[in-house]
């Protein structure tokens, strides 16, 4: 067990310094990314140039300035951007995360309860229309682009139907937090967590199916149904309970990977300021520090995520308790 | 039940052996032929291929009208009057000026964006691009994946080691974000591999980025099919038979890897696609003036509320093409009976 | 529960009083869309099982023996399946029953036994769990006394601490055990009938014989009767005691068990009895093989199905209707030409019948057990 603890945690850290690493020498050594051009401006004199230099401490070897940068991340907590001068990084997520949390966690209660109801009714009338149907809706709600989604219903709730009674509740674009006023947090997001979620809704609810489907022919559902248990009780506690397994380890990935900065399209869409809205600035700024942050943040709620499914995984599969 | 009952197809009776019986890729192929929203969706894929490729035979002949440059003071012929490309708005005091809506004629069918160009030439340039470097950026995607696949399933030890964990870094990191950082590094200035000079706006970029990004997700299927395929009895039989590796790999491992790739063919360039639009979205995939429909969704952002054809219309044609893709793909994944291919492999 | 029945351990059954039989089933026919045509798997299949019987199913996969007991648990959902035919189930007719009256027969009056003991458990949930579900989706119990009757039966099929053993998941139990469980679920609202499917071809030899003597033991302990599934002579011998050999669909032959192995009516079963090894005697360099393989249902040949591959095939065999059962000894029928043209099969020794019991027990060698007394060739 404590092995087990122990081998966890070198991979975890193993896969933060791999990305850490990764993310500085892209960064690093790329030749339009030279910081102390960006710092000391345009037209900066050579001298200017030097103090700059010198002063932020690129003028060190490599490994130096990533070990300077890890240490002001983890343990100062005082990275400042190299863009707005001074402003510091690490409360800027801080500020930032909410919204994202906000948002993803909406969305994901959405596409989980929409891909559970879905997938499980395809499976329970397979090659009816309804099965047909409800898999082709889920196809379409994976081949829309999200930001177009969420263009469209911008032009739709904000713009041509906003003045009828179905949309005249919608804010307009931006966050409301949830502290200054629950209802208007609600509403503002409303809209974002359903364009979010219909993606998901697709590909979950398509998984959802071709597991129950599979299952279908497994034998222990052939002893269910020769308990003389009903068809409802059959397709959701043995196999709907049985293919949680694979669709939980699938949902992990992606909320951390959302949560991680993924849902960057739909804040931008939207105007929400969250992480992901953040991590595309300081990309386009070249923000060396803000990157850093914002991609080791992402890097850690996936790899916290990956612990959570595993031990949910060990919830809801005896066999992998038991391999342990 | 009915398994049991097909499955029992021995050949011990002195009957005359029939023909050959077709081989899996016919079988596969004639039961795709039989699938007929398979089929529909391959017809979409091949009208949009070529309406794509004709770009420049609309452009010239039937709108007359260059696509690429900025046409704001310009005017058409339309039934006869001059019309302004660029009209007044309609708020009262008529301030402020908007592109041209939807005409319903052979020039500016589908109205002009903010620079005055063609909405609907432009729609066919943008569709050269997009579907060149989703269609590009899954091929090299495919063949990266599986011999990073391959190698890690086959020769495990180290090298399925390092694959995995150099998989393991990229999985933790969002794709679109991961797209996003090496697009922005490599837009601004171009890349430079010693001698070879890729200009900023050349469209190997976004192939080799999104190619690159989607590697982990294809590669995964591929390593567990060559984990199985390596246990498998015809494998250990050819290596007993002192079969050399190369040869194992290539004449056993390979082909029976070649379902789950064909599978993974079309859903690759459906993510590709979305990639690729997502990335011209954000302005740091295919460079102005060049087009693609993530372009052109660009440009409509600002126009969404007064016309928004500009950004709805490559929209539609993201969806219509990803949707093919997808109902091709899982067309492919039955006939081919692949089943844990994409999507399903985390 | 709307159902009347009193849940105690034996049932005093309506019908018990008559001589009808427990199960009748006449001309059951199963078929099968493929390609536009419907395929016939199972043919004019008919059989009769008293109370407190045991009734072998034997036959070569694909001969049609688990599709006949799924057509008549109504498990067949395939869409498009045709089971035609009369299956009366103590006076109700099962064919064409609503699915609703099927299930509330379904665990309670007939139960089933699979072959596969590692599959056949739901994998997240633990054995105790799976058969109180059973119990408590037929009866009105409390969970508690749901458990209390789950421990009692698991102890009875001897599982070592029950209680315990209720608690554990499907995969930390040994196949023997699993499938000790599974008959104790299968057992546990006190069926009349209880089908069997291959319960002991996915064990060893020694679990094997320990499942068999369980099987045998229901029908004093519980009262129940027994279809039992196998493609095994030598599991037919030691159990059953009527025989009925399925072959490719069709009722090759059907008797008391013990008449039918001393004097087999049709060139198959005597075929299969050759195929297993003598106890007395030498041992033969190798044994009786039957040429071939069944024929596939769309490949059938239009007379006796058996034909390509028998010795004794003539032009009489050949044409269209098969050839129909004709009694051949006391209660035995075979669907065989052979005895009507005044020439039977001769009879086989008779310690042949024993030894064919025998052979499976005494002859526990290191080699899977299928490899014995098994049909296929």
């Amino acid at each position: 067990m404590i092995t087990a603890l122990l081998r966890r945690l070198g991979q975890t850290v193993f896969v933060l310094f791999g990305i850490s690493a990764l993310v500085f020498c892209v960064f690093f050594a790329t030749p339009g990314a030279d910081p102390t051009a960006r710092i000391a401006g345009r037209n900066a004199s050579p001298q200017t140039m030097e103090k700059v230099r010198k002063e932020y401490g690129f003028d060190r070897p490599l490994p130096v300035q990533y070990a300077t940068m890890m240490k002001k991340l983890f343990i100062t907590r005082d990275l400042a951007s190299y863009v707005d001068r001074g402003e510091l990084v690490v409360p800027e997520i801080a500020r930032a995360a909410p919204v994202t949390v906000s948002l993803v966690c909406g969305a994901a209660l959405i596409w989980v309860v929409a891909s559970i109801a879905m997938g499980t009714l395809a499976a329970a009338m397979k090659g009816s229309w309804v099965d047909r149907g409800l898999m082709m809706l889920g196809l379409i709600g994976i081949s829309m682009p999200v930001f177009w989604l969420g263009q469209v219903t911008n032009l739709i709730t904000q713009s041509r139907y906003h003045d009828t009674w179905l949309f005249s509740w919608v804010p307009g674009l931006g966050y409301v937090p949830f502290t200054e006023s629950p209802l208007g947090w609600f509403k503002a997001l409303v809209i974002p967590w359903v364009v979010l979620a219909v993606m998901f809704i697709g590909i979950y609810s398509r998984v959802l199916r071709a597991d129950l489907v599979a299952l279908a022919g497994e034998d222990f559902m052939r002893t269910a149904r020769a308990k003389g248990l009903s068809p409802t009780r059959v397709l959701l506690r043995h196999g709907l309970r049985t293919s949680m397994v694979t669709f939980v380890s699938l949902f992990g990935l992606d909320f951390a990977q959302l949560v991680g900065g993924g849902a960057l399209l739909t804040e931008v869409v939207f105007g929400l300021p969250g992480v992901g809205r953040l991590t595309y600035q300081a990309l386009t700024n070249l923000d060396l520090p803000l990157i850093m942050a914002t991609v080791m943040y992402s890097a850690v709620f996936v790899v916290l995520a990956n612990a959570v499914v595993d031990s949910v995984y060990l919830l809801l599969d005896p066999r992998v308790r038991d391999a342990r | 039940m009915t398994a049991d009952c097909s499955s029992a197809s021995g050949t011990g009776v002195p009957v005359p052996a029939p023909a050959r019986p077709p081989g899996p890729w016919r079988k596969a192929g004639r039961t795709l032929l039989r699938n007929r929203s398979a089929m529909a969706a391959l017809g979409v894929l091949v009208c949009m291929t070529i309406a794509c490729l004709l770009a420049p035979l609309y452009a010239h002949d039937v709108a007359r009208v260059d696509p690429f440059t900025s046409n704001v003071a310009g005017s058409i012929m339309l039934d006869g009057h001059e019309v302004d490309i660029m009209q007044p708005n309609d708020n009262p005091l008529h301030l402020g000026l908007s592109p041209i809506g939807p005409t319903g004629h052979a020039a500016y069918l589908l109205g002009a964006d903010s620079q005055g160009r063609d909405v609907a030439a432009r729609l066919l340039y943008g569709g050269r691009n997009s579907l060149l470097i989703s269609a590009c950026a899954a091929v090299l995607c495919l063949l990266l994946a599986a011999t990073a696949g391959i190698a890690a399933g086959f020769f495990g030890g180290l090298m399925d080691t390092v694959l995995s964990r150099l998989m393991d870094i990229m999985w933790a990191v969002p794709v679109y974000l991961f797209a996003i950082s090496l697009s922005i590094v490599t837009v601004s200035q171009g890349l430079k591999l010693g001698p070879f000079v890729i200009e900023a706006d050349n469209l190997l970029i976004p192939i080799v980025i999104i190619a690159l990004v989607y590697v982990p997700y294809a590669a995964r299927p591929i390593r567990g099919r060559v984990l199985a395929l390596r246990q498998a009895e015809f494998v250990t039989a050819a290596r007993c038979l002192g079969v050399p590796r190369w040869r194992i790999v290539l004449f056993d491992i390979l082909p029976n890897v070649m379902t789950t790739l064909v599978v993974l063919g079309p859903l690759l360039m459906a993510l590709a696609l979305l990639a690729e639009s997502a990335l011209s979205f954000l302005s740091i995939g295919v460079q102005a003036p060049a087009a693609s429909w993530g372009t052109i969704i660009q440009d409509g952002e600002g126009l969404i509320y007064t016309r928004p054809m500009v950004a709805v219309a490559p929209g539609l044609a993201i969806v219509i093409v990803v949707l093919a893709l997808n109902i091709l793909g899982d067309g492919l994944r039955d006939a081919l009976d692949v089943r844990d291919a994409a999507r399903r492999s985390s | 529960m709307p159902d009347n029945f009193p849940s105690a351990p034996v049932q005093p059954s309506p019908t018990q009083h008559t001589a009808a039989p427990l199960l009748a089933v006449r001309n059951l026919c199963v078929s099968f869309p493929s390609g536009g045509r419907m395929i016939p798997i199972v043919e004019n299949v008919s059989f009769t099982l008293a109370e407190r019987d045991i009734l072998g199913l034997v036959g070569e996969s694909g001969s049609g023996k688990s599709v006949t007991a799924m057509a008549l648990m109504g498990l067949i959902d395939s869409p498009g399946v045709q089971i035609t035919g009369s299956a009366l189930f103590r006076g109700q007719e099962l064919v064409g029953l609503p699915q609703k009256q099927l299930r509330r027969l379904r665990g309670r009056q007939i139960a089933m036994i699979f072959q596969d003991p590692m599959t056949a458990f739901t994998p997240v949930y633990t054995i105790g769990w799976q058969i109180d579900e059973q119990i408590r989706a037929h009866e009105r119990l409390s969970r508690k006394q749901a458990r209390a009757r789950t421990v009692d039966l698991l102890a009875e099929m001897g599982v070592p601490d029950p209680a315990r053993t209720a608690d554990r998941y499907p995969h930390q139990l040994s196949g023997g055990l699993r499938q000790r469980a599974m008959i104790a679920m299968a057992l546990s609202c006190n069926p009349a009938l209880l089908i069997a499917d291959e319960p002991t071809t996915a064990l060893d030899v020694t679990v094997q014989a320990q499942i068999l003597d369980l099987i045998r033991g229901l029908r004093t302990a519980y009262g129940s009767s027994v279809l039992l599934i196998t493609h095994d002579m030598g599991v037919v011998a030691e159990t059953c005691d009527t025989t009925l050999v399925l072959y490719s669909g069709r009722v090759a032959e059907t008797g008391p068990t013990q008449a039918l192995f001393a004097q087999p009516g049709h060139p198959y079963t005597a075929a299969l009895l050759a195929s297993i090894p003598p106890l007395d005697g030498p041992r033969p360099e190798r044994l009786p093989a039957i040429a071939g393989a069944p024929p596939v249902p769309l490949e059938r040949p239009a007379g006796c199905a058996f034909s390509p591959r028998c010795h004794y095939v003539h032009e009489a065999c050949l044409p269209a209707p098969p050839p129909p059962l004709v009694p051949v000894g006391p209660h035995q029928s075979a669907a065989c030409v052979l005895s009507t043209e005044g020439t039977p099969l001769p009879p086989r020794l008779i310690s042949a019948c024993a030894s064919a019991a025998a052979s499976i027990r005494h002859q526990a060698a290191p080699t899977p057990p299928p490899s014995h007394g098994e049909v296929s060739p």
